[in-house]
Formats: structure tokens, C-alpha cells, sequence
């Protein structure tokens, strides 16, 4: 009855396998690095012999001149480490309460019935769409930034942690309670560990939503960050910049990947295929 | 310490009088257990014997205390407050996908916060009684089901419980890992005066195993009748089959067995 409780499944460059990387053959591999260089090869050209308007669509070798020159001036890792900050705070701000909360309504069955009609009326409501009202609550400052965030990662892996302990196998939980597993020992040693797959599912989809947020968020009101970069680039129509935005997202995105999937290896290596010995 | 409680039980472990169960089925109503008077015996090792459906598992999660009997008494006696009342060795698969062989068996230790060195020390006495030592830091996805089913058995006596509720660990697996397992599960029972409640519906495996065998009826499940097994201990497990009383008996239980079977 509570299998609804899953989401429709992960589908999202973020979930993707970047482990395409390590595709078999020589072959694959090279066509790995070579098929984005012939892309921006072919970009390069297209600008150059008029086909592609250069005022939208910066040819590479001018970005990665901007790219340098904002390098050296620190701003690229300024803008980036700024998000990349508040993106981590508004994680663990959002991921924490989800993972409590998620674990307590699977495993209570009558705080599920009484939270999950809330939830389900929230849930559903674009963060985005709160954004004015965030503002006006927590003001201009990082702390709307955080909210914002938190809000976007609390509820996939509320929702994912919840259905993650709902599905736990029966037999489990009668182990655990014909060894006398009670209360915090249940959580620790059946819930959790139990639903963590689910969670980490949540915590992926949490990690796209956190991307989408803090640009939307920092386009909106803030003096720095990846998504002031954007919206001050467009403002100032340096486009360059903007591309080297795009690029700063790209490479927070694959290392956000990266990072959750050694994360999945750590926490979970019991799953077939996962990592352990 | 003493070998096991064969032939010298002393008084009463489980009473049990006039258990039912009902379920819930549908709009309807399904009686698992129609009336089950049974007593077993400190130290002994009790087979239930019966065809499929007929209530056993129903029965043995009863006495775990998983499930609320709908009627009837159900006594258990604890001897010692300081050991676990039972333990249960469940009839699928059970041990935690998330533990290692090591955690999986430490786990009613851990549970009970009893110190690591003395938890360490159980764990790998058990682990070395079920030839699992050199897999202790395994997951389960990583063993054969035979593998899994002795962790499960190595948890169950790690816990050091008065009682063990057995769902018929060995139906899953192929005829040599049976016997093999068949044989360890005596081998550390015998040395342990625990008392043995052991699921199965294999004559052959209930005569080789068992000091008593109860037999229950089809669903709803009563007790149909209790065979005495008069073969001496230790038994070696395929010898057993060897020993005059076990062919006797074999018959007169099909007997009785078969009647039920047919009634399904
Ligand atoms: N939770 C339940 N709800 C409804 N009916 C149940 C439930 N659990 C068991 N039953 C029914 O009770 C009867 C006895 O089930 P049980 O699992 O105790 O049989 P069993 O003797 O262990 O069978 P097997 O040898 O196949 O394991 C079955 O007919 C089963 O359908
Ligand atoms: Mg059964």
C-alpha cells in the first residue's frame, strides 16, 4: 500500500553511469575522449566560418581565454566554492532531518498515517515556486540559499527513506525482534541499514534538485555564486563567462556523481556488484 | 560441561494447551491451528512433523513470540534470566544482507551488549563449528545458500538461548549439504543441554534428529500423534538410518503421514 511511496525511479544525468568510462574495448574508450573534442572542434569551426552566431555562441578557444584569465583572478573558484558551499550546508541542513523523519514514519506505522498526507501535499509544490516566500522569511542572506536547498533534498530522501524501510523484507524484522532488537538497536542494526539503498536513491535525487536550487537562488538574489556568474554574464553580455558557468555546473555535477557513487560504495558493500571485499 | 539432555529430561520446558490460531483471510476467516496440546521436555529435542501447510511455522512463531496465539495457553519455562529465552532459525532466508558472516552471528550478542572480547571469542567458536572461519568477513551475497543457512544456525547458538525454534533449515538445500549440516547441527546441540524444537516434514530427517517426533495433522493443524525414538546418542547421521527402530518407525509414521497427506 505505501509502494507508492518510491519514486518513479532516478532517470537523470546525475544517476547516469558515469561508469560508461570505463566501457571495455580500446576502441570505446577512445571514441570516449575523442567524440566531445571533435564537438567542440566542430563548434570552433562553425563559429569561425560564420555558421554559428558568435555573440551566443562563443567559440571554445575564447572561453577557455576567459576560463584563464578568471582562473588567475580567482573568481571562477571564488563563484564556485561559494555554491559548492552552500549547496553542501543546504545538503546536510536537508538530508539529516529527511533521513530521522523518513526512518521514523517507516518504521511507526501511525506517524506515517498521520504525516503523510502533509507530505504528499508539500512534496509535490516546485521549491522553486517557494523561493519568494523563503525570502521573505530568511532573508537575502546565505541562510535563504541553505533553506532552499535543505527544502529541495529533505523531501526525496524523506520520501525515498521512508519507502526504503517499508519495503524491508518481513522476514528481517522478525529476526531482529526474535532477538529482541528494540528501539534505537532496531533503527541501527535493521531501518537503516536496511533502507540505506532507498536513501542514497533519495540522496541522488536530492543532489539534482540542489543544482537546479542554488542557480535559480543565486539568479535571484545574490552577490556571488555560479548562478550570480550566469545572471550577472547576461546582464553584462559576456557570454564567455556564462559557457564557463555552464562548464563550473558540469564539472560540480560529475563530481557530485563521483562523489555519491564512493559514497554508495562505502555505505552500502553488501549490495551485489556494490563494493566490500 | 555435560552431554546433552537426552534420555534424562527433567521436567517441562513448553506446555502447551489447546493453542489455535485464526487468520484473517479475505472476508473470511482460516484456522491454522485447530487445538494444540503439546508438552516438551527440558533438554529435549522435539521434532514436529507434518505436511505442508498444516501450521508448523505458524506454531513455531508462536512460541517465538512473533504471533499471538488466537486461543488456548501457551507456557514457556525460562530457567536462567540471564540467557536468552529462544532463538529462532527461520524456514527462508534470513541472515541480514547487510552484516558480514561475523555481524550476522555476533548479532544477539551485540544485541545484548555483552563484552567484545567474550562476544569475539563465542563468534568464532561457532564460526569454526559451521566451517565459516574462513569467510568471516563475507556478505552474505558472497555465499552459497547451504553457507547462508549455517550462518543462520551459528547465530541461533551464539545467542546461547534455553530454547531453539527450528523452521526447517535444511529444505532448500541439495541431499549432501543436508546431511552435512544435518550432522553439524547434532554436533553442537549434543555438547549444549539447549532445548530443540526442529520443523520438518522429512520423516527421514525427523527419526535421524529427533528424541520425539509429534506429528500434526493437515490444516487445520492438531497433533495427530507422538513417536518416542528409542536410537541412542550420539548418533552419526547416516548411520542412524542403518538402526533397526529407524526402518520400524519409518513405516509406522508414513502410515500415519499419509492419512494426512491425502486429506490435502
Ligand atoms: N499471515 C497469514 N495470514 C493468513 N494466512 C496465513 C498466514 N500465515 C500462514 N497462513 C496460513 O496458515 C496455514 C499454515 O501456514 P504455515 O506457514 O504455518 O504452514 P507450514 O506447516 O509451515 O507449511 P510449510 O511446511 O509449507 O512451511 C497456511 O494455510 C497458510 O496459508
Ligand atoms: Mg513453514
Amino acid at each position: 500500500m505505501y509502494r507508492h511511496l518510491s519514486p518513479v525511479g532516478p532517470i537523470d544525468c546525475q544517476v547516469m553511469g558515469w561508469g560508461m568510462w570505463q566501457a571495455k574495448g580500446r576502441y570505446n574508450r577512445v571514441l570516449y575522449v575523442i567524440s566531445p573534442l571533435a564537438m567542440l572542434m566542430l563548434w570552433e569551426l562553425a563559429v569561425r566560418i560564420g555558421a554559428l552566431d558568435h555573440r551566443f555562441f562563443p567559440p571554445p578557444s575564447a572561453i577557455v581565454g576567459v576560463l584563464v584569465e578568471t582562473a588567475l583572478a580567482g573568481e571562477i573558484f571564488r563563484a564556485a566554492g561559494t555554491s559548492l558551499v552552500r549547496i553542501v550546508a543546504g545538503f546536510i541542513a536537508g538530508a539529516i532531518p529527511g533521513l530521522v523523519l523518513g526512518l521514523a514514519i517507516g518504521v511507526i506505522p501511525l506517524l506515517r498515517s498521520a504525516l503523510e498526507p502533509i507530505i504528499y501535499a508539500i512534496c509535490p509544490i516546485p521549491k522553486l515556486a517557494l523561493l519568494p516566500l523563503i525570502m521573505l522569511l530568511f532573508g537575502l542572506g546565505e541562510t535563504s540559499k541553505i533553506v532552499t536547498i535543505a527544502l529541495g533534498v529533505f523531501f526525496p530522501v524523506l520520501i525515498n527513506t521512508a519507502a526504503g524501510v517499508v519495503g524491508i523484507e518481513r522476514i528481517y524484522i522478525d529476526v531482529a525482534r526474535s532477538f529482541g532488537a528494540r528501539g534505537l538497536d532496531f533503527y541501527l542494526t535493521v531501518a537503516l541499514p536496511g533502507a540505506l539503498p532507498s536513501v542514497l536513491t533519495g540522496i541522488r535525487l536530492g543532489a539534482g534538485l540542489a543544482l537546479l536550487l542554488i542557480v535559480a537562488a543565486e539568479m535571484i538574489a545574490a552577490r556571488e555564486g555560479i548562478g550570480y556568474m550566469i545572471w550577472s554574464s547576461y546582464q553584462t553580455f559576456t557570454l564567455e563567462k556564462m559557457y564557463l558557468a555552464f562548464l563550473v555546473m558540469s564539472v560540480l555535477g560529475w563530481l557530485m556523481s563521483v562523489g555519491l557513487g564512493r559514497l554508495e560504495k562505502v555505505l552500502v558493500p553488501w549490495k551485489p556488484g556494490g563494493g566490500g571485499r | 560441561m555435560e552431554a546433552g539432555g537426552w534420555g534424562k529430561v527433567i521436567g517441562i520446558k513448553v506446555n502447551l494447551s489447546g493453542v489455535t490460531k485464526t487468520y484473517q483471510a479475505g472476508k473470511g476467516f482460516y484456522r491454522a491451528l485447530d487445538g494444540i496440546d503439546l508438552n516438551v521436555g527440558r533438554g529435549e529435542f522435539l521434532c514436529l512433523l507434518g505436511p505442508s501447510g498444516c501450521g508448523k511455522s505458524t506454531l513455531l512463531r508462536i512460541m517465538a513470540g512473533l504471533e499471538k496465539a488466537s486461543g488456548g495457553r501457551v507456557e514457556v519455562k525460562q530457567d536462567s534470566p540471564a540467557n536468552p529465552l529462544c532463538s529462532v532459525i527461520f524456514q527462508e532466508e534470513s541472515v541480514f544482507p547487510w552484516m558480514t558472516v561475523r555481524q550476522n552471528i555476533g548479532y544477539g550478542l551485540s544485541l545484548r551488549r555483552v563484552p567484545e572480547a567474550i562476544l569475539r571469542a563465542a563468534v568464532d567458536w561457532y564460526m569454526d563449528m559451521v566451517g565459516l572461519y574462513p569467510f568471516a568477513d563475507y556478505y552474505p551475497h558472497q555465499l552459497s545458500g547451504g553457507m547462508k543457512q549455517r550462518v543462520s544456525i551459528a547465530r541461533a547458538f551464539a545467542n546461547d538461548p534455553e530454547i531453539l525454534l527450528v523452521d526447517e533449515p535444511f529444505g532448500s538445500l541439495d541431499e549432501q549439504n543436508r546431511v552435512l549440516l544435518q550432522e553439524e547441527f547434532l554436533g553442537i546441540w549434543e555438547g549444549s543441554e539447549k532445548t530443540v524444537i526442529f520443523v520438518t516434514h522429512s520423516i527421514d530427517e525427523a527419526l535421524s534428529l529427533g528424541d520425539r517426533i509429534a506429528v500434526m495433522s493437515a490444516s487445520p493443524g492438531r497433533i495427530k500423534a507422538e513417536f518416542p525414538v528409542p536410537i541412542p546418542r550420539p548418533r552419526k547421521i547416516p548411520g542412524v538410518r542403518d538402526h533397526e527402530a529407524f526402518r520400524e518407525m519409518f513405516q509406522g509414521i508414513w502410515e500415519v503421514l499419509r492419512q494426512e497427506v491425502k486429506r490435502i
